[in-house]
């Protein structure tokens, strides 16, 4: 139902960002590390992601994203060979960007508020793990730089929360580099 | 710039919001190891396994919300002939069985089919172990409950070796108390 929510938003927003004035589309590459928070069984791995910008409001930027992330191998104290790759982590979905607007040259920070799916797989535990994709928020800070040739490029640190049964969470911070490109002009 | 300190206040307390939910940083996964001895009985080995007695354990036993992982780690000095290496476990207030037949006929075969090759030291790393797991399910439920009778024995062979450096290692969630 949330995935197709996400779909739905998305599709809403599109046609009006598309009659926009101005620059209303883009895309967005973005790479760095993939930082476990309180999770003892991972170590910290990369992060690569691509997404789509899409200007929902002035001041407002959505942005579907899909990311691709693997932690590395965790260190356990009293363990002589480890040997335990990191989990790899697939997720998709979508954050609004609060500030550093489409188009506009300069330097700008921004805020982040997303949610999405996260599906984690470890295949030397496999038995260990189920099939389910977990739905997940993120928050996050950045700050952008706008060149005047449709090009932008950021930094941002995004922190991610996946709730689990029982009341506990997986989470993770994002520290990823980006490059954009901004379709049009004003 | 009035706008922007707004905007990363209004920020600020989405994210106090998280914190005030707990969500953000009492709750998290943890890796415990535990040592232990088996001891021998020329080819069956025995121990009771007692995870209450780690400090990480204690700090958040009313609140494991999940056992996510289980593995082992063994050292394996064989003098004899080839054997297959078994692990059973069994709950942590059952009887305590002294024979294979009895092992066999009550407890849980959570590790199968390891070879030791004759005349050879073998480590078993921990992520190698994880090849060796059987019945999973039953694994993490007798070790979330805390104590846990674990019996190492074989087949083939003489039977003649020791192990060294016994570790199980479990991976837990927990939620904040």
């Amino acid at each position: 139902m949330l995935r197709l929510l996400i779909v739905t938003m998305a599709i809403l927003i599109l046609p009006t960002a598309l009659t926009a004035q101005g620059i209303s589309l883009g895309i967005g590459v973005s790479g760095g590390l993939n930082l476990p928070i309180a999770q003892q069984d991972q170590g910290s791995g990369t992060a690569f992601g691509v997404r789509g910008i899409v200007k929902a409001l002035p001041m407002i930027t959505l942005e579907p994203n899909v990311f691709f992330g693997k932690y590395g191998e965790p260190t356990i104290e009293g363990v002589n060979s480890i040997g335990l790759d990191g989990s790899k982590i697939t997720s998709y979905g979508i954050d609004a960007r609060l500030g550093a607007p489409m188009g506009v040259p300069g330097f700008s920070p921004y805020a982040l508020v997303g949610m999405g799916f996260y599906k984690a797989k470890r295949d030397q535990t496999a038995m260990f793990e189920d099939e389910s994709t977990d739905f997940g928020w993120s928050i996050g800070l950045g700050v952008g730089l706008n060149l005047p040739s449709n090009i932008g490029v950021d930094l941002r640190g995004r922190f991610n929360l996946i709730p689990v049964d029982g009341g506990s969470s997986k989470k993770s911070l994002f520290v990823v580099g980006g490059l954009n490109y901004y379709f049009g002009g004003n | 710039m009035n706008t922007v300190l707004k905007r990363f206040a209004a920020f600020g307390l989405v994210l106090t919001a998280f914190l005030v939910t707990g969500c953000l940083i009492i709750s998290g996964t943890f890796v415990i190891v535990k040592d232990f001895s088996f001891t021998s009985a020329t080819g069956f080995y025995h121990e009771h396994i007692d995870l209450t007695s780690e400090s990480e354990w204690n700090d958040h036993k009313d609140a494991i919300d999940a056992i996510d992982m289980v593995g082992f780690e063994f050292t394996f000095i064989n003098s004899g002939a080839e054997v297959t290496f078994y692990v059973y476990i069994d709950e942590g207030d059952a009887p305590t069985y002294t024979n294979y037949v009895d092992v066999n006929a009550n407890a849980t075969k959570i590790l199968d089919g390891l070879t030791l090759p004759a005349s050879t030291t073998t480590t078993l790393t921990y992520a190698e172990s994880f090849a060796y797991l059987t019945n999973v399910t039953a694994l993490k439920k007798l070790v979330k409950s805390g104590t846990f009778h674990a019996y190492g024995v074989s087949t083939g062979g003489t039977s003649n070796y020791t192990i060294e450096n016994g570790k199980v290692i479990v991976t837990f969630t927990a939620h904040g108390s």
